[in-house]
């Protein structure tokens, strides 16, 4: 079996090829410098929050990637492995923009999307790519609406990526 | 404004002059930043750092005399605690000219 840390990495890697993707999760930091705010969560005690607090905590724009589970099975000949992580989304302030990137635009943008892992700047789209050795392309993305603790919108996208046999 | 609340516009403005602080508010008509005060309140899920500290917690519950500011908060907005930039998320209006502006790190 896969170690899902790596592709929790390669996820968040992937993400940030999408340029209009990464764009709208852009901000400048305090040295003015610009940092993309797509980032992975791997579970580690004393470096991260927990995952309830990171998700909280996420800031105006922002995407986490966490690795949430892995699901065993005799799926079809070929796959026993089906991992799943969470993509969680955090807006950017819309107020004053003439043209803003909602929810909707950035789960388009996630779907459809051209990557450029391939080192092509209009690669294929997320879903129909090999994210890392030894997975698959992905099961058909989700996303759900969520509320916040102070019951403001969120969304979160599951992605299930089946693992190419037993690694 | 009926007396009940003219007494609870005093009593809020008294209970921010004791524990209020200074926040920077930024409207987003242009109008300019001006100085508020408003009291930090639990937060929905505690944090590791101080809300308004310099590392800043993500999200605040700030509560406000909203009456009393003008232009009116409202979402989208910029407010500063300590330099830490936060926008406005969403706010609850009370009925008796308070809110608590809900904060996110920005």
């Amino acid at each position: 079996m896969l170690n899902t840390s790596a592709v929790t990495d390669a996820i968040v890697t992937t993400l940030k090829t999408i340029a209009d993707l990464a764009a709208a999760m852009t901000v400048l930091d305090v040295t003015g410098a610009p940092v993309v705010r797509i980032t992975a969560f791997h579970y580690l005690l004393g470096q991260d929050h927990r995952l309830a607090e990171a998700v909280y905590g996420m800031p105006a724009p922002s995407m986490l990637v966490a690795w949430e589970g892995s699901k065993g099975g005799n799926f079809d000949g070929q796959t026993i492995w089906k991992h799943r992580w969470g993509i969680y989304y955090r807006m950017g302030n819309a107020a004053g923009l003439a043209v803003p990137v909602g929810y909707e635009d950035l789960w388009a943008l996630t779907c459809n999307g051209a990557t450029a892992v391939t080192g092509a700047a209009t690669g294929p789209n997320i879903r129909n790519i090999q994210i890392a050795d030894g997975l698959d392309i992905m099961d058909t993305p989700s996303i759900d609406h969520a509320l916040d603790e102070d019951l403001v919108d969120r969304f979160k996208a599951v992605f299930i990526i089946p693992e190419i046999g037993d690694n | 404004m009926s007396a009940f609340g003219a007494h609870f516009g005093m009593l809020n403005a008294a209970v921010l002059a004791a524990f209020g602080i200074p926040v920077t508010f930024t409207p987003q008509d242009g109008s300019g930043a001006q100085q508020i005060t408003g009291i930090i309140q639990k937060p929905a899920m505690g944090e590791d750092s101080l809300p308004g500290s310099i590392l800043g917690a993500s999200v605040v519950r700030l509560f406000v005399q909203f009456a009393a500011i003008t232009p009116e908060p409202q979402h989208g907005d910029a407010i500063a605690i300590n330099g830490v930039a936060y926008v406005v998320a969403d706010l609850d209006v009370d009925t008796q000219g308070g809110a608590v502006l809900k904060l996110r790190i920005s």
